[in-house]
């Protein structure tokens, strides 16, 4: 039977600006997938532009693809799935709120926006 | 009495009845990461829970000298901490026991500090630890919940320690949520660790962050007193009937249990690492 394993990555962080994963390794996988969730979406979009990265030793970081997630009320889950990516991975990128968005949170209209992040594995 | 057993099981010593052997070769076999009490929300758990990191399989790689592997194998069990003074991994298995019994507890682990500077870096790591998470069956009379918490304080802020502890004393114990359904308590603080006595021990560091030199520990402790019974740990072994676990109320729902867990916290801005290359608890046949 196949080796299959899901790391929380990231539980409730509160992503806004730069960010990054701790190192995971992932020697044993052949594939993966990543996959990030907004917990209570707010009704005004966010942008995620994030990097996969690879890594000879969970020291130093090369990009292996990078894109971007828009999350909504209707688009909370996203996901990028991988292949051939050695011994480590970890996720990074930035948070990007627009103006209103980040109006609203200074007022306490909206909580600060957390996130869920996962890496599904599988040998 | 002489064994035929394969080297993976040949180097423990078991009890009669072997109830778990995980060798993380085979993958991580009910290890999983620990998270705090939450009710509604994950805000509603104790701060101190909030960041322990989860464990995974690593193959011991460095970047000087590539893939160590394991003691039998590729894989270990890995915990690593957050780049961040005292952050702390844990990994946690969760079982119950059927008959309050003499069990045992025995692993092979080793330590380092991530290798991102050419330095010895022996200090990085403040400690690594083992505890049972244990509570008394629904019968018996006044019954507890028992934590046994053993660690190994290689370095503190004041600098090399090298020194086996226990705690005895716990921190409150809270409300979570506003059902009255959950509590919580957080129990790998800094705080209350006491020296085990004579339980000063130099261990195998081996000069540079990338060398790995395993180590074996074993616990014994009594579920039928609910009392240490020895610690080892390599060449050294510790009388501990006479020191205490920690002792509370049992709680509602955890009747039974018996769980295991390996904790690392580190000394610097810089991710400490625990290694676990097998473990295997057995107790006495009843």
């Amino acid at each position: 039977m196949r080796q299959s394993h899901t790391a929380v990555v990231t539980r409730n962080a509160a992503w806004d600006g730069p960010f990054a994963t701790e190192p995971w390794e992932t020697a044993w996988a052949i594939e993966a997938i990543y996959f990030v969730r907004i917990l209570e979406p707010p009704p005004l979009r966010i942008v995620m532009q994030y990097r996969v990265e690879i890594s000879p030793d969970g020291i130093h970081w090369a990009e292996l693809f990078q894109g971007t997630f828009a999350f909504d009320e209707q688009n909370p889950l996203w996901y990028r799935q991988l292949n051939h990516f050695g011994g480590w991975l970890r996720l990074s990128g930035k948070v990007s709120y627009s103006p209103e968005m980040r109006r609203r949170v200074i007022r306490g209209l909206i909580r600060e926006p957390r996130f869920m992040a996962y890496l599904t594995l599988k040998s | 009495m002489t064994r035929n057993l394969p080297p993976a099981l040949d180097l423990f010593d078991p009890l009669d009845r072997i109830l778990v052997h995980d060798d993380f070769n085979r993958g991580m076999q009910g290890w999983t990461g620990l998270v705090g009490n939450y009710e509604d929300s994950l805000d509603s758990m104790l701060p101190e829970y909030a960041d322990l990191r989860d464990p995974m399989l690593s193959n011991l790689t460095v970047w000087d000298t590539g893939t160590d592997g394991s003691l039998h194998g590729n894989y270990a069990m890995k915990l690593a901490t957050l780049p961040r003074t005292g952050a702390l991994a844990v990994a946690i298995k969760r079982l119950t026991w059927r008959v309050a019994t003499r069990i045992r507890w025995e692993s092979i682990v080793t330590f380092k500090p991530e290798a991102s500077e050419l330095k010895l870096s022996s200090t990085d790591v403040r400690a690594f630890g083992i505890l049972l998470d244990l509570q008394d069956g629904d019968l018996k009379a006044q019954p507890h919940r028992v934590m046994p918490h053993i660690r190994y304080l290689n370095a503190d802020e004041s600098g090399r320690r090298e020194q086996w502890q226990y705690k005895s004393t716990h921190r409150t114990v809270h409300d979570i949520g506003g059902r009255g359904e959950t509590k919580s308590h957080f129990h790998l603080g800094p705080d209350s660790w006491t020296d085990l006595p004579d339980g000063s021990q130099r261990l195998c560091y081996n000069e540079i962050a990338t060398k790995h030199n395993w180590y074996y520990l074993r616990l014994d402790f009594d579920l039928r007193d609910m009392q240490f019974r020895e610690f080892q740990c390599n060449n050294r072994t510790y009388e501990c009937r006479d020191i205490e676990p920690i002792r509370i109320p049992a709680m509602p729902n955890l009747w039974c249990m018996l769980n295991l867990a390996y904790f690392v916290e580190t000394n610097s801005a810089k991710r400490a690492f625990l290694y676990v290359d097998s473990s295997l608890l057995s107790t006495d046949r009843e």
